[in-house]
């Protein structure tokens, strides 16, 4: 039934107007109601005073709805208006509170530097100012936030500023994509769709990172999802999918080489000690539950009891900086040539190595490594022809180039060491044009290079070059040296000792000494005469001296972690990664300088990228790359584990086999536990996001 | 608001229809809305930019409504179909408004205008269930009359009973009836009703009324009885006014806190919009 046919229709009404009938809520409204201005149309034709008393149009409910939407909007505006200009914008804008770690450091600032401290938003500067300059087009960066966030985590995260994703340059992001063998392992929604291509470095912090969703918001929580959104290789979970360890964590073994084995059955086991994995890996100088666990604990603590003295021993004869090689003068003459100055014992045939550290100081200049390029392989000299011509001239050139380069260290002391050693290492370096060679060239002009020549003392070169070029008709013996009588002692020789008032009556520097020695009647001077000297017993605390029995410039370490020793084998480890001289390589090599390349594993891998050692960076002599700067892919921390009772013991997880080496991790080891609903299985609790070591083994 | 009980009880065959098409449109709404924060959540998109977009967008659908109240003229539709699509815009809003702010942690601004969104959004929602509570029971009520209308026509019931009462004078039985309508109907007729009444109606003071009135019939002869009846028949109406009055008033209350926050609402939306943006363009 239309409401037309009803008993009594209503009159029309319109509830939309702004005005209604006065006589409405009496009951008897007019048919046809106020015009729009609010006028009655029938009192309009009524006398006044009439009309007076008829009708007064009424505001109608619609108006007053609008009215007060309109006010009630206005007072929230008003409010608005007065925070704003009243200084407290800031406060109301703030869109939540900040996450726990951010609110604790903003804590003590004002509102206005809060906000500043992470938006481009100067502290005096209003935000309506901001947000005027930002719709006006007078953006400057729109990484601006961004490299806010890297003022504090900068330092942490120095490759963040790239922008892209894992902090990595596309360069390498390209590689590693290349590299990767796309596998879809199980077909979740997820991982059903096209890998997200985030090549390009325009990834902002905020992307992952989402601040003002309360204390409790985990601003640095990645899911699972959105790593596998970009990585090709995918799969479920970690339980389901996730790619077999490829021979960790053997793969990663550091830079110590220690046979486990070994030491387990045979030497500990023959000194009945027990071969106890936390003596050596626990390092109780920490306060925790299990202690910290690491590769291993400093040289004293672990190796010394045993090691320290055959180290001494093995270090004892001293590293052969100059060693003068042995040369036929006869043949040499009969050639027509001039051997010229050269000691008498090295005179009688052509014989001899030259020691690495030898090849690397006449590297060091232009025509000593012409020299080097025609001698054969590591300056075995006895390889030499002695019936041509041009080897015989190759030698007395050889002679030469080691004569001047006696002479210029007896010269420029200190200096001339460092100079010699580090040019080699710039003309070898000069022809490869990597980032690396500008990294080393800066490393090797630091201040740390002086640790090269630290300890050499210039009376030790200028006593060489006096005993052994100076004056040949003076033979030469192990046991006095008239013209220069502490020339064989560590401290050098004193070239104005004779000059000297004090010393004018001191026997050691009479003439006499030395004649009646010469003489073989040694009686008169048997007080006078000095006894032989030898590194073993005149140096047993190491230094350098003149080794005059082996005719040569010796260092004897002071024993393990000698920095001089390092230097040179840091700088030699670096070179030889890039260097195909013979001499780094053969520095490194077994016994090639001491021992120490029989623990220290100083050489690199093939293709491995050569670390910024700085001759005595700790990574090349630790256990393990503990430079807390690197943030690789893969993190692992022991202590949690070692809490459980079923892996508190280390060979839970780290069995030794017959081989030598630890059986290798496997996925089964940590599934386990690492269930969704066990100890988490999330991507981050195994591994970095933000990386800055580029050498990614696993495959994205 | 206004919903004629005809409209409800004689429903046309299509509002099953229109009711399925309409929670389907929406359900669908949902549930690609949905899908696309997921997509984007498990990428490395800005879910919450989206969702922020998509509220805009369906606020503006919702204001819709009101402009097409206002231009008639225009040809898109009528407005029982905004209406509808009013209602279901306002169900896909709130979701995209739970998915958009996620849970409050402070803040003037964002506080005051998710407050402000389920102040309205909580009305609204209200205000579609007493649209569907109402008809029926003022089905049960068994009368229709419009709001502007009960005015009069209780003016009318009011002169009616006072009449009836007048002519009760006339038979010769004395007062009894005038009297009883001087001491409780004339209250009744011309009084309002009280709050608690307009908030929950009730049909005691009728029975109670009733009752009285027929206490009444020792002292009345037939046509005493007739009239009696008579005015019973006025009480019942007038409560059935009453209960018209009171419902269709606890809607245009309900309209009217559901629209008194829009400007508001609209001011403050900019505000957060153009914050954002701004915050948004500097990475």
């Amino acid at each position: 039934m239309h409401w037309k046919q009803w008993e009594t229709p209503p009159k029309y009404f319109r509830p939309s107007d702004n005005w209604e009938c006065g006589r409405l809520r009496s009951g008897t409204p007019c048919d046809c109601g106020p015009d729009a201005t609010g006028k009655c149309r029938i009192s309009g034709n009524l006398e006044p005073s009439q009309a007076k008393d008829y009708c007064k149009p009424r505001r109608s409910l619609w108006w007053r709805r609008r009215r007060l939407a309109r006010a009630f909007g206005l007072i929230v505006v008003s409010i608005l208006a007065i925070l704003i200009l009243s200084g407290h914008d800031k406060e109301i804008l703030v869109p939540g509170e900040l996450s726990s770690p951010h609110a604790q450091i903003l804590s003590h600032q004002t509102t206005e530097n809060r906000c500043a401290s992470c938006h481009e938003l100067h502290a005096t500067e209003s935000v309506a100012a901001f947000l005027v300059q930002s719709w006006s087009g007078h953006v400057t960066d729109r990484q601006g936030q961004s490299i806010k966030c890297l003022d504090c985590h900068g330092q942490k995260l120095p490759n963040a500023k790239n922008f892209s994703p894992h902090d990595l340059p596309n360069s390498s992001l390209v590689a590693i994509s290349r590299k990767s063998t796309p596998a879809t392992r199980w077909t979740s929604l997820a991982a059903s769709l096209p890998s997200q291509q985030l090549i390009s470095a325009d990834l902002a912090c905020s992307n992952c990172h989402i601040e003002h969703r309360g204390r409790l918001n985990d601003i640095s929580f990645l899911s699972n999802e959105k790593c596998q959104s970009c990585h090709t290789n995918r799969f479920e979970s970690f339980t389901q999918g996730h790619p077999e360890f490829t021979d960790y964590p053997n793969h990663r073994e550091g830079r110590i080489l220690f046979d486990h084995k070994s030491h387990a059955s045979k030497h500990f086991a023959s000194k009945g000690a027990s071969f106890d994995c936390r003596s050596c890996h626990f390092d109780e100088s920490h306060p925790s539950v299990v202690g910290p666990v690491g590769r291993s604990v400093n040289y004293e603590k672990a190796c010394a009891a045993c090691h320290d003295q055959p180290l001494r021993n093995s270090l004892s004869d001293g590293i052969l900086v100059i060693d003068l090689p042995s040369f036929d003068r006869e043949k040499i003459a009969a050639a027509g040539l001039s051997l010229g100055a050269w000691p008498n014992e090295a005179s009688l045939m052509t014989d001899g190595t030259l020691s690495p550290m030898l090849r690397w100081l006449l590297s060091g200049s232009k025509e000593g490594r012409a020299v080097l390029a025609k001698l054969p392989v590591r300056g075995k000299l006895s390889e030499l022809s002695m019936s041509t011509a041009e080897s015989l001239k190759l030698q007395v050139e050889l002679a030469n180039e080691i004569r001047l380069l006696v002479e210029e260290l007896a010269k420029g002391g200190q200096p001339a060491l460092q100079s010699r050693l580090t040019r080699a290492m710039h003309i070898q370096q000069s022809n490869i044009d990597t980032s690396h060679n500008a990294t080393l060239q800066t490393t090797v002009l630091s201040n740390k290079a002086a640790l090269l020549s630290s300890g050499a003392s210039p009376d030790i070169f200028r006593a060489a070059w006096s005993i052994w070029f100076e004056d040949q008709s003076v033979q030469m013996t192990q046991t006095i040296f008239p013209k220069s009588p502490v020339a064989a002692v560590s401290f050098g020789p004193n070239p104005n000792a004779q000059e000297d008032p004090l010393l004018e009556k001191d026997p050691l520097l009479q003439d006499e000494a030395k004649v009646e020695f010469e003489k073989g009647n040694p009686t008169k001077n048997e007080s006078t005469r000095l006894p032989a000297m030898s590194p073993q017993t005149h140096l047993p605390h190491g230094g350098w001296m003149i080794d005059q029995r082996r005719l040569a410039i010796i260092y004897v370490p002071t024993g393990h972690s000698d920095l001089t020793l390092k230097s040179w084998l840091a700088a030699a480890s670096t070179q030889a990664a890039t260097d195909a001289s013979p001499h780094f390589s053969d520095m490194l090599a077994p016994k090639g300088m001491g021992t120490c390349t029989e623990c220290h594993k100083l050489r690199h891998q093939k293709n491995e990228h050569p670390i910024d050692y700085n001759f005595h960076n700790d990574q090349l002599w630790q256990a393990a790359e503990s430079d807390p700067k690197i943030r690789s892919f893969t993190r692992f921390r022991h202590e949690p584990h070692l809490t459980l009772p079923t892996l508190s013991q280390c060979t839970a997880c780290h069995s030794l086999q017959d081989n030598g080496r630890f059986q290798s991790i496997t996925l089964q080891n940590c599934i386990d536990c690492h269930t969704q609903q066990g100890s988490g299985n999330t991507c981050t609790q195994c591994h970095n996001y933000h990386l800055n070591d580029y050498h990614l083994n696993a495959t994205p | 608001m206004q919903r004629s009980i005809l409209q409800v009880v004689d429903r046309p065959s299509t509002f099953l229809a229109q009711r399925v098409t309409g929670l389907a449109i929406t359900g669908l709404a949902i549930i690609i809305t949905l899908i696309l924060v997921w997509l984007l959540s498990v990428r490395f998109g800005r879910a919450d930019m989206f969702t922020g977009y998509a509220l805009l967008a369906v606020c503006l659908l919702l204001a819709f409504l009101s402009i097409r109240k206002r231009m008639l003229a225009l040809p898109i539709g009528p407005v029982k179909i905004w209406l509808q699509v009013h209602l279901y815009a306002g169900i896909l809003s709130l979701v995209l408004f739970v998915l958009h702010v996620g849970w409050f942690n402070g803040g003037w601004l964002e506080l005051m205008l998710g407050s402000l969104f389920l102040w309205i959004g909580g009305t609204g929602l209200y205000l579609w269930y007493l649209s569907y509570r109402i008809p029926k029971r003022l089905l049960a009520v068994g009368r229709d009359v419009i709001l502007e209308e009960i005015p009069r026509l209780q003016q009318q019931h009011a002169e009616k009973a006072y009449e009836l009462a007048m002519k009760s004078t006339q038979l010769g039985e004395g007062i009894t009836l005038a009297d009883y309508y001087q001491q409780k109907l004339v209250p009744y007729f011309h009084s309002p009703r009280s709050l608690l009444f307009g908030v929950i109606p009730s049909i005691r003071t009728r029975r109670r009324l009733l009752r009285e009135l027929d206490t009444l019939d020792r002292y009345l002869s037939v046509e005493g009885r007739s009239l009696r009846n008579q005015i019973c028949d006025l009480v019942r109406k007038k409560d059935e006014l009453d209960v018209h009055w009171a419902m269709q008033n606890q809607l245009r209350f309900c309209l009217t806190m559901h629209i008194v926050g829009l400007w508001a609402l609209a001011l403050l939306i900019f505000v957060h919009v153009t914050t954002v943006l701004a915050f948004v363009q500097r990475g």
